[in-house]
């Protein structure tokens, strides 16, 4: 095993790292740790910066998977830090998760865009962050529209309009060779013509 | 002398009569050869955009250039998808160009959504919102493409046809209920289009 799962397993003892076969270290921690694991791995094993936080929807396992992913120029190796959190919005109206993640702005400045997103697109709540506000979307009343019951298809049906246009969706490969034909005799037609002329 | 000469058809010549025609026909003419392009990309079209201006197509030939407000530019490309956070400022842009101004779809977004026709943020139908005088088909067009459509557009200036301010300042109301359709009462301020009201600004 590398130098670095050693060393990160001596820090952190009770958890387990697991190299994948693209060379990507991955964990697993809970809202609570999290704060305190982040800060060790930036501080004492310089994972200096924070590349992402990705989101996915596990609908089906009622939970949002969230990632970490650190990098560190020193020692040239990914970490993927995960927390899943239950995906319940908390039914006060605000469309938000019950479950709180902290912001990591205080140690990577660029943690602010990232939970922004994430409270903007999956509705996940942030304690700690200093300008939540609406990013991308303007004035959005429903639910946040990454989260996969969020049904896009009804969404737009009812806010958009369509243009008329062809609904068969035929085969077009036949017409155009119409076309072409017709093109073609009248060409013909156009050069005897000039031949007659001519001669 | 001979090239301007030589661009002049002279089947569209013997058409006019009368010295309004006559006027017309000049402006017509002076408002082809020069169109400045507001510099405003909203979708992936944009990334087709500065090869057209720069040295490779070069648009500038055609006398097409690069203008740097909405008050000194001629023509708005909107090159792609549209979300109606954008569509929001597109208008209020489009509204304080001053005229003539044209306006360019560019990309099968513009048309109809492209392939983001079941998007929860972008606009389906621009034309309900803002007047188009020439779309371009494809995703994402060509700089070719692009050129052929400025041509068409010169050549609908010079017939007089490109209608599409007219267009706007005439059926003002319903691209208005249009508009507030979509962003419900946070619409746009009143301010940049009440002048359509009036007869242009000079009563
Ligand atoms: S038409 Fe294609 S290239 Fe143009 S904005 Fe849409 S998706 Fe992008």
């Amino acid at each position: 095993m590398s130098l670095i799962i050693d060393n990160l397993r001596s820090f952190f003892p009770n958890m387990d790292f697991t190299r994948d076969s693209t060379g990507l270290i991955k964990c697993e921690v809970t809202v609570n740790e999290l704060m305190t694991i982040v800060l060790r791995l930036h501080n004492e094993l310089s994972f200096e910066s924070l590349q992402t936080i990705s989101c996915t929807d596990w609908i089906e396992e009622n939970t949002l998977h969230l990632n970490y992913i650190l990098y560190s120029y020193t020692h040239n190796e990914t970490v993927f830090v995960a927390v899943k959190i239950p995906r319940e919005l908390a039914d006060d109206g605000s469309k938000r998760t019950v479950v709180f993640i902290p912001s990591l702005e205080k140690i990577w400045p660029q943690a602010n865009h990232f939970e922004r997103e994430l409270w903007e697109m999956f509705g996940i709540s942030v304690t700690g962050h200093s300008n939540l506000k609406e990013f991308f979307l303007e004035d959005w009343q429903n639910l946040p529209p990454m989260r996969r019951d969020f049904d896009t298809l009804d969404f737009v049906n009812q806010k958009f309009d369509f243009r008329p246009g062809r609904e068969d969706n035929k085969d077009v490969t036949a017409e155009r060779k119409r076309v072409r034909g017709v093109k073609a005799a009248l060409k013909a037609k156009e050069e005897s013509n000039g031949e007659r002329e001519n001669g | 002398m001979d090239e301007i000469k030589k661009d002049i058809p002279l089947e569209e010549l013997k058409n006019i009569k009368g010295e309004q025609q006559i006027v017309d026909w000049v402006v017509n003419w002076f408002r082809k050869q020069s169109l400045w392009v507001l510099a405003y990309g909203t979708g992936c079209g944009a990334i087709e955009v500065p090869p057209t201006m720069t040295a490779r197509y070069d648009a500038e030939r055609l006398g097409i250039r690069g203008a740097a407000t909405p008050r000194q530019a001629d023509v708005l490309i909107i090159s792609g998808y549209l979300s109606y956070k954008t569509l929001k400022r597109v208008i209020r842009t489009y509204e304080q160009m001053q005229s003539p101004k044209y306006v360019i779809g560019l990309g099968s977004c513009v048309m109809n959504g492209g392939m983001y026709w079941d998007s929860y943020n972008t606009a389906k139908q621009l034309d309900k919102y803002l007047p188009f005088d020439i779309y371009v088909a494809g995703c994402m067009p060509r700089p070719e493409a692009l050129i052929d459509g400025f041509v068409a557009l010169q050549k609908q200036i010079s017939q007089g046809k490109s209608d599409g301010a007219d267009r706007y300042k005439q059926n003002i109301d319903w691209y208005k209920a249009n508009q507030r359709e979509i962003f419900g009462d946070k619409m746009l301020p009143s301010y940049t289009c009440d002048w359509y009201y009036s007869d242009g600004g000079l009563v």
